[in-house]
């Protein structure tokens, strides 16, 4: 089972990922969680030690702290966890930025589920 | 036998008697029973032996004469006279060494016997019955024993005789030998108590041989009494009856010295002093103190009031001088009788041997004195100097006192600092630098008085300075400190101190009083060393003074005085050289007013200014050069000393500046070619003072002369004063050219008696000078204008008088290069230039054709003044014509200005055309009262001119022809015609147009180089109706309309480029508003983006739902009958599901429908910006639209520049709420204002201008104030400079690049808080720090 955590300020997400992600959320192939801010998303990553989350999708536009920032702290604080961005600026240094900062992908908005989904199945083969 | 029986027995009992008498005395002389016991012993029993009434043993003091009353009774008591001198009874009865025996007529019968009267013991009566035996010891009467009766004659028998001098006889003896044991036990006594007073005297007496110290002899005294008697008070104390008060000298009480403060005197001591007695009381202390003095008692302080006192007076000759008292607290009688004759006896040797001591000291004391005075007069024999006498001084006391520290300390009042002349401690002498002085010093100075500290001196002297006692440093803390001030006139100059570092009390008050007799001393002996070395000063300078003041009575010159004074310093100093310069600075040259050396005097040319001199003036102050003066000087100079020439170099030289006015003006200088040190201290003051005032004489004798010439020459200017006095007398009243030249010449003719002047002016343009006044040998002479002569031409060149006092012919040849030319020339001759302004423009000169030298120098001033009181008094007819002219000019001007004015007036504020020309026109008739006046205006388009304004006549346009005002136009000049007007349009060659006129006046209207019409005025009746100055004034008027018409035209022009510069700024608001809209799309895109992600996959999930719906639905099977229990468990999963999926698109659908909904409002808001109209006042949430507004602008710059970053903090206060605004117009207010921080973060960044930790931040706030809501928007980015920050709110001013900015933003801002909103817009700014722009928007309350 795969666990992974979307982090977006925008609420709707979560309802948003969880109808894209029924089946494989029904059939128990993956776990998503969320959070709303980058504060909380590193808090639930300390819960459990070690965490038990493999792949975090984050929104880099957020209050606080952005999603480069946390990606950042991630990449210090839990090297062996994955990240991905999700953003509404596609633009290359934006794009650029967070590759230099050890994204995996970078996905704009609006998001295109169908790659979103190919990721985390290519994602899935290889864990497996 | 029996009769002896009879006699034997009697005998026998007188012998018992006898043998009791004698057995008593025995007995009591066995008993050592004092010797008046004895007496008394032995008496009685006569008494009662023979019944008598009276008894009486007397005892005789044959070397005095007198008997003492060893018993005595009488009338029945015992009674105890004093010694008295014997009578001739007694007398008869030692004479006689007989008994006598008188039992009748006692009076007579003694009579008889001692050729005297019977005279009574006193206080007893004369007896009538009297028996006298005689006590006879070695043959001598030693006393005599009586018996008398008072009542009776006959009163004692032969028996009682014979019994009494047998009884006297047997007890001689024994009394005798009673006697001379009590002498001796008396004198045992005496001797015992003797040897105790000459214990006490010797001890003082050895105490006054060792030392001649009072209070040592006091000490001594004291301690000696308080071994000897039982008290525990012991006091001694001296009396100062000047200030009524006791000084107590040595107090002994409970066990322990006390040094009590002098006190007044109490009613005891002024007893003891009237009285000169001593004063005993043993018994009831209080009571008997109170008896004596009449108040209760007082103890003194800290102490017991004593039960037994005595207080024994010190009395030298008849004065009491102090007075020693015993004290007993505990015990009344504690002295007695034996104590009180004691104590009396050693006040007495104390009295004189303290008297002794007092006189030895003082006389120890004066010679003392006389010796430091004398040491100090000898200082000053032997030339010493103020500090020779302090060491001698110092010395002097240092052996006088016990004292490790003496000091002789001088104030430096200026500095509050005191200097130590001389210091001794511990066996060292000391050289501590000059310190600032304690308040103890301050309070010396103040007091004048001398201040001792005997016990807790560090306590006491820490308590005067406010701080901890400091000694001086490397210095011990004393335990005793003695200043005595050194007074000078009123003044404290210093003080000498004596300490003692190991015990209190160490100073006494003899001490005090030698050092500060001492101290006065010296104060005056040095006082006198001042004054006398002054006073020699004095002299000396005195008699420079002298000298130059008698040198200035005898009207000496200069030199006489350098003379006068060198001899006198010479005749001073000890120097070979002796020297008086004086400097010529200007030609840098020193000059030798006097100079003396090795006995010659000598006379040097002058020489340039060496270094030493340069040195002098540069520093106005004493060289004093007293050793290795060849060094020294090339130090100073830096160059090698050399001597004047034919003199020595000096080994002490002084040099002392001569200073007039803060000026150096030469020296005086002392050399000595011998000896280094030749010149003392007071040698170099000494010479200061006498150049000093030399300086002063040198410049009062130069001030003399100075004065008599000036004196001379006043008179001079007083005799030429009055001549040009009564010259400008006459000029004053004068105003006319020529009278001036008249009277200017004959007062020159008459004062200066000449034969030849001549008074010209030049014209220099036609190079011709005017004769206006000439005498030849006194006769006016007339000569017509000629060239100037070759003297004038000097003149006009030079600018300055021309005087040939002699060959005049060679003069004027070397003058002009060729001879002159006509008549007999002058042996003399003086040109003087007329000079107006800078311009020369006449001369007068007087010719004397008789001598040379003719012309004083007196003369040519004379003639120079005279000839500029003429040159001023002609310049001022000149302009006084000049004058009138000016003003008939000026007041026409005025009056054409005024005119001028009116009308130009009129005209600047008409910018119409047509109005204009109606303006003028209507102004030019009442102006020139004219009954025909027309504008005419050229179109030269169409070739025809036009009459906009025509009075007085009908004006039609026409085609250019050859009309008067064509011709106008053409010429482009004005025409005046006064008369005959058709002859005048012949002359022109026009055609007369319109009505005939007597008068015609036309002036072209100009407009840069052309006439663009006419303005014309005429008369119909008049003729020479318009002059000159109405021409004038016209062309003026013209003038004016045509600028006027040109403005006009501007004016035009201005409008429509004003209407399009208004289209291009509306444009250009546009644009701004555009280009925000631009800014804001690239933010709302991003906006969109985030709502259209939810619908887009909304949608496409919901898609998917509706297939699996579909796809349940299919699978969904109806049974047609029966119930199979597996399909309808199968369909009842389908349900749910169905259910399920349907209510999640439902879900999604709403959210698309919310997304949807966001995306228009985004996009609405876009819209209401790019219409760039201003919306409606509504309702609206502030906090709402900053918030939208903020992140709107943060994203459009976010998404202009992807590197941007910024953090952006808001702050928004509930309370605001809602507000009546114009949402579209603050908005953008705000959104540029946010831009602008944004922007100025970035750039700071870019800059690279944050400090590590410093990121780059925008806060926006909101507050709700009393009067406003306030929005503020800080950024910490580049600030605003003070050149920009007043320019940023105009329209256009823009510190971005060309391209990124319209420069419109903030003005609009501006524009929209101030006059939209009705509010205010404020800054804060610091330059590389921060901007703050504060939104006040009024709110209704």
């Amino acid at each position: 089972m795969l666990k992974f955590l979307v982090v977006d300020d925008e609420v709707d997400v979560e309802m948003l990922f969880r109808q894209h992600f029924r089946k494989e959320i029904r059939s128990g192939e993956l776990v998503l969680e969320f959070a709303f801010s980058g504060d909380e998303a590193l808090q639930m990553l300390r819960n459990t030690d070690p965490p038990d989350v493999m792949y975090i999708f984050s929104d880099i536009n957020m209050p606080g702290m952005t999603g480069i920032e946390l990606l950042e702290r991630v990449k210090v604080e839990f090297p062996s966890i994955h990240v991905s961005m999700i953003s509404a600026y596609g633009d290359e240094d934006n794009m650029r930025s967070a590759m230099t900062s050890g994204a995996k992908e970078f996905f704009t908005k609006p998001i295109d589920f169908e790659k979103l989904k190919e990721e985390i199945r290519q994602f899935s083969d290889k864990e497996e | 036998m029996a009769r002896n029986v009879v006699e034997l027995a009697a005998l026998l009992a007188q012998r018992e008697a006898e043998l009791a008498v004698i057995g008593s005395v025995q007995e009591a002389l066995a008993a050592k029973r004092e010797l008046s016991e004895i007496y008394t012993l032995v008496g009685d029993q006569i008494r009662d032996l023979f019944a008598s009434p009276a008894a009486g043993i007397y005892t005789f003091d044959l070397e005095t004469d007198t008997e003492h009353f060893q018993y005595l009774f009488e009338d029945g008591e015992r009674v105890y006279p004093q010694p008295r001198p014997l009578n001739k009874l007694r007398k008869w009865i030692i004479a006689n060494k007989s008994i006598l025996h008188v039992n009748e007529n006692a009076a007579e019968e003694i009579l008889r016997i001692t050729g005297d009267p019977l005279s009574s013991v006193p206080g007893t009566r004369l007896p009538k019955s009297l028996l006298f035996v005689p006590l006879i010891v070695d043959n001598e009467v030693r006393g005599c024993v009586s018996l008398q009766n008072l009542d009776e004659e006959n009163a004692y028998s032969e028996s009682d005789v014979r019994l009494l001098s047998t009884l006297v006889n047997s007890m001689n003896v024994a009394l005798e030998s009673a006697r001379n044991f009590s002498e001796s036990a008396r004198l045992l006594a005496e001797t015992v108590q003797r040897n105790a007073e000459l214990a006490v005297i010797n001890s003082v007496q050895r105490g006054l041989a060792d030392q001649m110290d009072l209070q040592a002899i006091y000490d001594l005294v004291g301690e000696k009494i308080r071994d000897l008697f039982d008290a525990q008070v012991v006091v001694v104390a001296t009396f100062d009856h000047e200030h009524q008060s006791e000084i107590f000298k040595y107090t002994f009480e409970e066990g322990r010295r006390h040094y009590p403060s002098p006190r007044r005197l109490d009613k005891i001591r002024q007893r003891l002093i009237k009285t000169q007695k001593m004063i005993l009381i043993n018994e009831n202390s209080s009571e008997a103190y109170t008896t004596i003095t009449g108040e209760a008692p007082k103890s003194l302080p800290g102490t017991q009031f004593p039960k037994s006192m005595i207080f024994v007076p010190l009395s030298i000759g008849s004065h009491v001088r102090g007075y020693v008292s015993l004290q007993n607290l505990d015990k009344e009688n504690a002295f007695s009788e034996s104590d009180v004759r004691l104590l009396n006896t050693l006040a007495n040797s104390m009295s004189v041997a303290l008297e002794n001591a007092r006189l030895f000291n003082e006389t120890e004391q004066r010679n003392a004195e006389l010796a430091v005075i004398n040491s100090v007069q000898d200082g000053l024999v032997a030339e010493m100097d103020m500090q020779g006498i302090y060491e001698l001084v110092g010395e002097r006391i240092r052996t006088l006192f016990d004292s490790q520290v003496t000091g002789i300390v001088s104030f430096l009042h200026d500095e509050k600092k005191e200097h130590f002349n001389y210091y001794f401690e511990d066996g060292d002498r000391l050289y501590p630098s000059d310190r600032l002085y304690d308040n103890l010093r301050q309070k010396l100075i103040d007091e004048r008085a001398i201040q001792l500290f005997n016990e807790n001196t560090m306590e006491l002297v820490s308590k005067i300075n406010h701080q901890p006692f400091k000694a001086i440093p490397g210095t011990r803390v004393p335990q005793s400190v003695l200043l005595v001030p050194m007074i000078a006139g009123d003044q404290v100059r210093g003080y000498v101190t004596l300490q003692n570092l190991d015990r209190e009390h160490a100073f006494s008050e003899s001490d005090v009083r030698l050092l500060s007799m001492l101290t006065n001393s010296m104060s005056v002996a040095l006082e006198n060393a001042r004054l006398f070395n002054e006073t020699e000063q004095r002299n000396a300078e005195l008699a420079v003074i002298n000298s130059v003041q008698d040198g200035l009575v005898a009207a000496m010159d200069m030199q006489g005085i350098y003379e006068l004074v060198g001899e006198r310093i010479r005749g001073l100093f000890d120097a070979q050289v002796t020297g008086i310069y004086t400097f010529d600075t200007s030609r840098g040259l020193e000059i030798f007013q006097y100079l003396f050396e090795d006995g010659e005097r000598l006379y040097p040319d002058h020489r340039p200014l060496n270094q030493i001199r340069h040195w002098l003036i540069k520093n106005k102050t004493i060289l004093n050069i007293s050793e290795n003066a060849d060094e020294t000087v090339e130090k100073i100079t830096g160059e090698r000393h050399l001597p004047i020439p034919g003199t020595r170099l000096p080994k002490s030289l002084v040099f002392v500046p001569l200073i007039v006015n803060d000026e150096v003006r030469g020296c005086v200088t002392l050399q000595n070619l011998d000896r280094e040190n030749a010149f003392s201290e007071s040698d170099v003051r000494l010479l200061n003072t006498l150049a000093t005032t030399m300086s002063v004489a040198l410049e009062n004798a130069r001030l003399f002369s100075e004065t008599t010439r000036l004196l001379a020459e006043t008179e001079q200017r007083n005799a030429e004063l009055a001549v040009i006095n009564s010259v400008q007398d006459g000029l004053v009243r004068e105003m006319d050219m020529q009278a001036i030249y008249d009277l200017v010449g004959e007062r020159i003719c008459d004062v200066l008696n000449t034969q030849t002047l001549i008074i010209r002016t030049f014209n220099h343009r036609t190079g011709l000078e005017h004769w206006q006044y000439a005498v030849e040998k006194g006769v006016r002479i007339e000569v017509d204008p000629r060239p100037l002569i070759w003297a004038n031409k000097i003149l006009v060149e030079k600018k300055d008088f021309l005087l040939i006092n002699e060959k005049y012919e060679e003069t004027a040849i070397r003058m002009q290069g060729t001879a002159i030319t006509k008549g007999l020339a002058p042996k003399s001759a003086i040109f003087v230039p007329m000079i107006v302004g800078d311009v020369v423009v006449g001369s007068v000169s007087l010719q004397n054709v008789e001598r040379e030298h003719a012309f004083s120098e007196s003369d040519v001033r004379l003639i120079t003044t005279l000839t500029n009181s003429m040159s001023v008094a002609l310049e001022n007819a000149r302009l006084f014509d000049e004058t009138n002219r000016l003003l008939r000019e000026t007041n026409q001007r005025a009056s054409e200005l005024d005119t001028v004015n009116r009308i130009s007036n009129a005209l600047v504020a008409q910018l119409e055309f047509d109005a204009l020309i109606h303006l003028v026109g209507d102004m030019m008739r009442d102006t020139f009262n004219a009954d025909i006046v027309y504008l005419a205006m050229h179109d030269k388009e169409e070739n025809t001119i036009h009459f906009p304004y025509y009075f007085g006549d009908v004006g039609k346009s026409r085609l250019f022809g050859n009309g008067i005002t064509e011709k106008i136009i053409t010429t482009k000049l004005p025409i005046l015609v006064n008369e005959d007007i058709d002859k005048a349009y012949e002359t022109l060659n026009a055609v007369k147009r319109g009505k005939t006129v007597a008068s015609f006046l036309g002036v072209p209207i100009m407009s840069g180089d052309v006439a663009i019409g006419v303005i014309s005025i005429q008369s119909t009746t008049e003729k020479n109706r318009f002059g000159d100055n109405d021409q004038r004034l016209l062309n003026t008027i013209a003038a004016n309309v045509g600028v006027a018409l040109e403005n006009a035209e501007a004016y035009k022009k201005l409008r429509s480029a004003l209407n399009e510069l208004k289209a291009a700024q509306e444009q250009l608001v546009q644009q701004e508003k555009l280009a925000s809209l631009g800014q804001l799309t690239a933010g709302i895109a991003h906006e969109i983006k985030n709502p259209l992600n939810f619908v887009n996959n909304f949608a496409s999930v919901s898609l998917e739902l509706i297939e699996e719906a579909r796809q349940d639905v299919v699978g969904f099977q109806f049974s047609v009958n029966g119930e199979d229990s597996s399909r309808k468990t199968e369909n009842g999963k389908l349900k749910t599901r169905l259910e399920e999926t349907l209510s999640d698109i439902a879900l999604n659908l709403k959210k698309i429908h919310e997304h949807g909904t966001r995306a228009d409002k985004i996009v609405k808001g876009m819209l209401m910006h790019s219409r760039g109209k201003s919306g409606d006042i509504q309702k609206t949430s502030i906090n709402g639209l900053v918030d939208e507004y903020v992140n709107l602008a943060y994203h459009g710059m976010r998404a202009t520049d992807p590197s941007f970053s910024v953090e952006i903090k808001t702050h928004l206060d509930p309370a605001v709420g809602d507000l009546n605004v114009v949402p579209q117009d603050l908005s953008r207010a705000i959104l540029n204002i946010v831009n602008n921080a944004c922007y100025a973060v970035n750039e700071r960044k870019r800059a690279k201008g944050y400090a590590e930790g410093v990121k780059p931040t925008v806060v926006v706030k909101t507050k709700m104030l009393k009067d406003s809501v306030l929005i503020s928007i800080h950024d910490n980015g580049t600030g605003i400079p003070d050149h920009v920050r007043k320019k940023i709110f105009e329209p256009f001013y823009t510190t971005k690049p060309t391209g990124e900015g319209t420069g419109l933003g903030l003005s609009m801002t501006y524009d929209i808080i101030v006059h939209t909103l009705g509010g205010r817009l404020e800054i804060e700014t610091m330059e590389g720090e921060f901007t703050e722009f504060l939104i006040h928007l009024p709110h209704a309350k």
